[in-house]
């Protein structure tokens, strides 16, 4: 994913040291907040990171930072859909029956 | 009530209710395996997710359905949630249930469905011809080995030749859309792995992977069919997929379409179903 956001030739422990900060609620680096903005959930940080030996988890410690991105630095901009509810409200009533609705929703 | 631990709540998400056969099948084969199910998704069971640029909101979302949760443990004795959507089971893993002291276990249903594959394998009759490709994502292999669990169960389908597709980033195909360049270059990998290995089918395992890349069911004379799908057709159970006869130029019925409402059809379903496909 580094290809996709530009972070081929960044220098990977400011983008490590940013996650500490940003996880502290302190603003992070642009290498960082790129990282964690683009996180997939692929999980592949957790086994690359050398921390892991002493119990980190690397991919719940970026998925804090990425909120701590969005909720407190305003690094990111919250993704915002107004329409998804409703519109998986309306795809359920084009399919379920009024029994399925009741029960299941 | 006392807990059973055939007694099983199956949380489908939110976004499962474009897929209403994609449910059905799921239960039945759930049922087969011989579970006590009850099924709960929608708003109205929201993870919170949805909702992560209102921190309060979301946890307040997360606390509701974790009390749904346990009251169902309690006054049912369903003690375990056995979930679909692998940013649901991630959200609760790691975030509602340590945040809310849940009285619940929380299971995948491929993880359900292997434990007890031996029961579903006699049912699996029907010879399923086709060569698979199948669409992975590495990402939910933190929590739930799915990728195994799918292939295995598939393994078991007479006539049906299984292939492992490339292995893509995220859990599944939505975590990739925020990404410039990352869905559309999942999909060519996948597109490409199918036709170069000369598939007839790409199997989903994810609902949001299969809401982009039915959008090319049909294409390279390659069909797409989730895994759920394709077992039932080793069962003869219907295996019919609204969805994607919508996004691939149907629409629904007017009945339905008036039973939604024709304005909310018209504003919220139809620019999502006539949205370019991944390629």
């Amino acid at each position: 994913m580094v290809d996709h956001i530009g972070l081929r030739d960044r220098n990977p422990a400011t983008a490590t040291d940013g996650l500490r900060r940003l996880a502290h609620g302190e603003a992070g680096p642009v290498e960082t907040v790129a990282w964690v903005g683009a996180c997939s959930k692929s999980g592949q940080c957790v086994a690359a990171c050398p921390e892991r030996a002493r119990g980190l988890d690397a991919m719940l410690l970026v998925r804090i930072a990425r909120q701590r991105a969005i909720n407190d630095t305003r690094q990111i901009l919250a993704k915002q859909d107004p329409t998804l509810f409703p519109r998986v409200k309306t795809f359920a009533r084009l399919q379920l029956s009024n029994e399925e609705l009741a029960k299941w929703m | 009530m006392d807990v059973n631990a055939d007694r099983i709540t199956f949380w489908f998400g939110c976004n499962m209710l474009r897929h209403a056969e994609m449910i059905r099948l799921s239960i039945i084969l759930l049922e087969h395996a011989g579970y006590d199910v009850s099924a709960a998704g929608g708003p109205a069971y929201c993870c919170g997710t949805a909702h992560d640029h209102q921190p309060h909101g979301a946890s307040n979302m997360a606390a509701r359905t974790v009390s749904r949760f346990n009251e169902a443990s309690q006054k049912e004795g369903r003690g375990k949630v056995v979930t679909w959507c692998p940013s649901c089971h991630m959200h609760m893993s790691d975030i509602m249930s340590p945040g809310n002291a849940a009285g619940f276990e929380i299971a995948h249903i491929t993880e359900l469905l292997a434990e007890r594959a031996d029961r579903l394998a006699p049912r699996l009759k029907v010879p399923v011809k086709r060569r698979v490709l199948l669409h992975r994502h590495l990402g939910f292999a933190t929590h739930v080995p799915v990728n195994d669990r799918v292939a295995g169960l598939l393994a078991r389908i007479p006539g049906l030749q299984l292939i492992d597709g490339p292995p893509h980033p995220g859990h599944m195909c939505s975590a990739l859309a925020a990404v410039p360049g990352a869905l559309a270059k999942a999909a060519r990998e996948t597109w490409t792995a199918a036709t170069a290995g000369n598939c007839d089918t790409v199997a989903t395992i994810f609902h949001s992977c299969h809401r982009e890349l039915t959008a090319l069911d049909g294409r390279d004379n390659v069909a797409v069919r989730n895994w759920v799908q394709l077992v039932a057709e080793a069962m003869g159970l219907e295996a019919s997929d609204a969805y994607r006869g919508w996004r691939t130029g149907g629409a629904p019925d007017i009945a339905a379409i008036e039973r939604a409402g024709e304005s909310l059809h018209h504003k919220l379903i139809e620019p999502e179903l006539r949205k370019a496909p991944p390629l």
